[in-house]
């Protein structure tokens, strides 16, 4: 039942919105990298790992990029 | 008219209570969860349970809110068997008392062994005394694989019927897991860690809107009671009636919770003329 509403009046009405989301983690990234140690010290936590294939997923063009944002943050191990 | 399903309001002012009824809420449903902090026996959860069952209901009804609750012992502290099981042994005094809809929040937190044997446990408790069941779900990395264990261990359970059990904080990788296992989902609008009131929209449109409920799991953390008004608030702006607004916050917790008798809230049957009267240009019926 999703409310119809045209792609470009959407865009227009969160725009600054994204813009905003997308720069507050350029800047965490840029913070992370005047930290004492820098990207390299965190470079082979598997957390940035995650970050990076999430963004990588916020580029891809196919949908559910929620979804898939989340599995990319998620514990795959088999169950106990 | 607006249920709020899981708020923790033990861990919540009176001012809370007030907005709650300003913002339209009747009735709020309350988990027992961990506090914060490890309880040293199981003698603290009987206080507990009889804040949850006697002193919360007395300050809801000061603001024209019933007060609801599920009673169990929380996923975290199921860590300690030992604990875990002495509270299971007290839980079945406080059944009776005519606030309590079942037993819950119970699930798991980062899926260790102890935590599954004592949800095993808790789901045979439940099953036993005939009790409905709210679940929790885990956070984040933890939560796609707790929730498909979940399930599992509900499933095993022949005595429980999965329309009887919500599973809640799901998000966009666990809600179609949940419904298609035939549970009702839940849906948890909380800073940071769940959903904003726009994620929980998109899914509520996404994957519609049968059997699932939404709320804001308020509690002693960075979190607020108008997550859920906020949501409510964007599902209208997105351009859905107010009638398809009562069925999603008061109707689908209503058909959910009236399974328990002790739940006397109807869905609402004659929005659509409310609504009319309110807005006699939006939405006149053509016949």
């Amino acid at each position: 039942m999703p409310a119809i509403m045209l792609s470009p009046n959407l865009l227009d009405q969160q725009f600054l919105q994204m813009r905003a989301h997308c720069l507050s983690l350029a800047a965490d990234m840029d913070r992370l990298g005047r930290a004492e140690g820098g990207l390299q010290a965190v470079a082979h936590d598997p957390r940035i790992a995650a970050l990076g294939r999430a963004i990588a997923i916020l580029a891809d063009p196919t949908d559910q990029r929620a979804r898939r944002v989340l599995e990319a943050f998620s514990d795959q191990t088999a169950q106990n | 008219m607006l249920i709020e399903p899981h708020i923790h309001m033990v861990c919540r002012t009176t001012d809370d209570y007030q907005f709650l009824a300003r913002s339209g809420v009747v009735a709020v449903t309350e988990p027992a969860f961990w506090a914060g902090f490890d309880r040293i026996s199981a003698e603290c959860f009987r206080d507990y349970f009889l804040q949850l069952t006697e002193l919360e209901p007395k300050r809801a009804a000061g603001f024209g809110i019933q007060h609801f609750t599920w009673l169990c012992i929380n996923p975290k502290e199921a860590e300690n068997l030992s604990l875990a099981r002495d509270v299971m042994a007290i839980i079945p005094d406080y059944l009776d008392q005519p606030n309590v809809l079942g037993i819950g929040e119970i699930g798991l937190n980062k899926n260790t062994r102890n935590e599954i044997t004592i949800l095993e446990e808790q789901v045979d408790l439940a099953a036993r005394h005939g009790q409905m069941v709210l679940v929790h779900t885990p956070h984040l990395a933890d939560k796609l694989k707790g929730t498909k264990i979940i399930i599992d261990v509900i499933r095993n359970e022949s005595r429980l019927s999965p329309d009887r059990v919500l599973i809640d904080h799901c998000e966009e990788h666990t809600i179609a897991l949940v419904r298609a296992a035939g549970f009702w989902a839940g849906l948890t609008v909380y800073p940071l860690t769940k959903c904003t009131p726009q994620r929980a929209v998109d899914i509520l449109d996404t994957f519609g809107t049968q059997r699932v409920w939404v709320n804001s799991a308020a509690d002693w953390g960075l979190s607020h009671p108008s997550s859920l008004i906020d949501t409510r608030l964007e599902f209208i702006a997105r351009g859905h009636s107010l009638h398809q607004a009562t069925e999603v916050f008061y109707n689908n917790p209503c058909r959910f919770l009236s399974q328990n008798p002790r739940w006397t809230l109807k869905p609402h049957r004659n929005v659509a003329a409310t609504q009319a009267e309110l807005n006699p240009q939006a939405d006149t019926p053509q016949w």
